[in-house]
């Protein structure tokens, strides 16, 4: 078990997924779960933190994030010792109001003023929830993706669809999200050809800024082109009008004994193809036969550029250096954070100022 | 009459590494006899990372200290920054042993207060500065002998550094000098002593002390030090800034940034600026001055920004009359009071040494040297007048 790097779930949704992850993943993992529900932490084994007991007695922020929001402030500290030796956290949750709107901001500029990398995924209502849920949850997304070194906005239209029953709506798309988290886990735990270890993940999402993620397997003579149709088509990894172009492609290739090189090779160039022929690309195996005999799982992230940078091709060559450049001056000290901001970091970078050269 | 012993002041800093051997001439006044510095090695944001490259560095600037005065150094007091260093405010109760105070229950207060300004091992005292006294419902009692009452406060600004890092700093003085460190200070209220005179100090100014590794300051209003931090970002971050920025080496980028405005678009020099490369073989770099100053001016306009916005929440502004005072090395940036200015909404200047402090007249920058020559101020104090009290600004520096 890698004790850097930890899976939290905030909110109740937040507590399901991650539940899904130790489920599906089977062997321990550093997890946490936090909600101002004392219901979340009531089953299962998973460590849990009540927050704002004395605001709320455990009895939930009852969908308003203003409450939750206020349970955590009411002690900031709350996780400080869940947080201790990490080097990157994965949070998930879902917004659009309550412990996971609310809370979930704090839980971040939290972490990053320990100098914690972090990887945000919360999912967003579905439309059918009204237009003060899915207002609430945009809101609550534009702060998150400002806290986060990389956050993944998960609409649940997109995860799920032709299904009349909510509830089993709901399980369906956290069940989904909760395997795409269970592959990116074992893409870092388990060894493979290509191994994408903690570090090499916390380099690659500092400061990285938007990301999209999806994944999908097949099986059968043609797993590859099957796996590289489904994510093509996923909306998840869709572009929108909001989105830039891909800076970066993770990917992580899951399979049992009989996978082939030539196999990871056409997943790499299908990736680069479809997504980004000049996004530089990440690419990790696992090989876990008991899990995956034969089998073929692919997760995919793709880091989006941020508009101002890619105007700026200097910028984007400093961009690609830092913030591992900018820390290799430091690497021996603390960071310096304030307000969550990483001042080692240029100024310029973070500022996205343009440079008239 | 003999001469008085020398006195001598280290500052291990981020770029470089000052030795300043002084004389004393009278309480509150000195003639510099050196100054002098190398290059830093093995110290990042203030802080030793290699301890035999720092030592190195001590003995070659004692060295060049011993000969240009002819005296022999062995003992010198420590400058200490760096983002280790905090400040704690601290009200010291205490119950009077009769109807009014005497000197036993002054006594008790101000003990009460030192063993509660450092509670921990781990920390160690720099500095103290006494705010006043109270006693029951009144405040701001400057000497509260024979008054009547019942509780007896003192309130105290009490500046503390990691006591890892200055035992640090001490093995790098003896590493390979077998320099002895007599006592450590903070570097930034030091500074703002050898450039503050009195009158400021009571006006009520901020003196931002901008370093190598870090940028410390500290605020001043009647006369007592009544704020301090620091913050872990200096002059080592513009030039990483403007090497990532601008594709330079770290030398080139060094000697880049002095030819920057800290204004973008500031008065004077040419658009392009060459910059020959510190390898020989390899072109001179052509860099466009505007994008200079831009990265230049992002991250010296931050810094102030910063310590702005830490003033406001402590709400000290308003006790500010007298403006800003600048010291450091990167106080020589060109134009940085006027951007200090605009950002503070302050006036704003580079400082000039005390008329106290002699022997620097002729030195280029005497704000860069500002943190030594008031260390040297300091060691006037009698080391019998203990090690605690002679922090208090009660003394010759308070009035």
């Amino acid at each position: 078990m890698n004790k850097s790097l930890l899976l939290l779930g905030v909110g109740g949704a937040g507590t399901t997924m991650v539940r899904g992850v130790t489920r599906a993943f089977g062997t321990p993992m550093r997890v946490h779960v936090t909600d101002t529900d004392a219901a979340s932490g009531a089953e299962g084994d998973i460590p849990f933190t009540l927050l704002g007991g004395s605001r709320l007695a455990g009895r939930g922020s009852g969908g308003q994030s203003a409450e939750a929001r206020a349970a955590f402030e009411d002690d900031p500290s709350a996780l400080d010792a869940v947080f201790d030796g990490l080097r990157t956290c994965v949070v998930l949750t879902a917004l659009g109001g309550g412990t996971g709107g609310g809370a979930t901001g704090g839980i971040l500029k939290r972490l990053h003023a320990s100098g914690i990398s972090t990887m945000l995924f919360a999912t967003l209502p579905f439309s059918f929830e009204g237009a003060d849920r899915e207002r609430a949850a945009r809101s609550e997304a534009a702060t998150l993706a400002r806290e986060a070194d990389v956050s993944v906005f998960l609409p649940l239209d997109d995860l799920v669809s032709g299904k009349d029953n909510m509830a089993e709506a709901l399980r369906q798309a956290h069940d989904m999200v909760s395997s795409g988290v269970t592959l990116l886990w074992r893409l870092i735990e388990k060894p493979g050809y290509l191994r994408l270890d903690p570090e090499r993940l916390h380099a690659a999402i500092t400061g990285a800024g938007r990301a999209r993620f999806a994944a999908a397997s097949a099986t059968g003579d043609d797993r590859v082109g099957t796996v590289l149709a489904a994510l093509a088509e996923s909306p998840l990894l869709a572009r929108t009008k909001d989105s830039a172009p891909v800076r970066t492609i993770l990917a992580g290739v899951l399979a049992g004994d009989d996978l082939r090189l030539s196999e990871v090779a056409a997943v790499a160039s299908g990736l680069s193809a479809a997504f980004g022929p000049e996004a530089k690309l990440e690419i990790g195996t696992v090989n876990d036969e008991l899990t995956f005999s034969g089998r073929l799982a692919v997760a995919v992230m793709l880091f989006e550029e941020s508009p101002a940078l890619a105007a700026q091709p200097a910028a984007r060559a400093a961009a690609a250096r830092s913030p591992l450049a900018a820390h290799d001056r430091f690497g021996k000290t603390d960071k310096t954070i304030w307000e969550g901001e990483d001042l080692d970091i240029p100024t310029y970078l973070r500022r996205n100022l343009t440079l008239d050269r | 009459m003999s001469k008085p012993d020398p006195v001598a002041a280290l500052e291990i800093g981020t770029s470089r590494t000052v030795m300043a051997v002084g004389e004393p001439l009278a309480p509150g006044r000195v003639k510099v006899l050196a100054v002098e510095e190398i290059p830093s090695r093995g110290v990042r944001k203030s802080q030793i990372v290699d301890i035999a490259q720092a030592g190195i560095s001590v003995a070659s600037v004692l060295q060049k200290a011993e000969d240009k005065t002819g005296y022999t150094i062995h003992q010198a007091n420590l400058a200490v920054s760096g983002p280790h260093v905090r400040a704690k405010m601290y009200t010291a109760q205490w119950q009077l042993n009769g109807p009014t105070v005497t000197d036993e229950d002054v006594a008790g207060v101000y003990n009460q207060s030192l063993d509660a300004g450092i509670d921990s091992a781990e920390r160690m005292l720099l500095e103290a500065s006494e705010l006043g006294y109270g006693l029951d419902d009144i405040d701001d009692i400057t000497q509260p002998k024979g008054m009547t009452g019942r509780i007896l406060r003192l309130r105290t600004l009490f500046v503390h550094g990691s006591a890892q890092r200055v035992a640090d700093a001490r093995k790098a003085a003896d590493y390979r000098a077998k320099l002895a460190i007599t006592d450590a200070y903070f570097s930034a209220s030091r500074a703002a002593c050898a450039v503050l005179s009195p009158e400021a100090r009571r006006d009520g100014a901020i003196a931002i002390d901008l370093g190598g590794g870090s940028t410390g300051y500290t605020v001043w209003s009647d006369g007592r030090l009544v704020h301090a931090n620091v913050l872990g970002v200096g002059g080592d971050h513009v030039t990483n800034d403007v090497s990532l920025a601008l594709g330079l080496t770290r030398a080139q980028a060094e000697q880049a940034k002095k030819e920057a405005h800290a204004v973008v678009g500031g008065q004077g020099g040419s658009p392009r600026i060459d910059v020959p490369s510190s390898t020989p073989g390899f072109d001179t770099a052509s860099i466009s001055r505007r994008a200079l100053e831009t990265v230049v001016n992002a991250r010296l306009h931050e810094i102030f920004a910063i310590i702005r916005t830490e003033l406001d929440r402590e709400n000290l502004l308003h006790r500010v009359h007298g403006g800003i005072v600048l010291t450091g090395g990167v106080s020589a940036q060109p134009e940085i009071a006027r951007l200090a200015s605009s950002v503070f909404g302050l006036p704003a200047r580079v400082g000039t040494l005390i008329p106290g402090i002699e022997g620097l007249e002729g030195v280029e920058h005497p704000a860069s040297y500002a943190t030594v020559a008031g260390l040297l101020l300091m060691s006037q104090v009698e080391p019998d007048s203990g090690s605690l009290i002679k922090r208090i600004f009660g003394g010759f520096f308070g009035k």
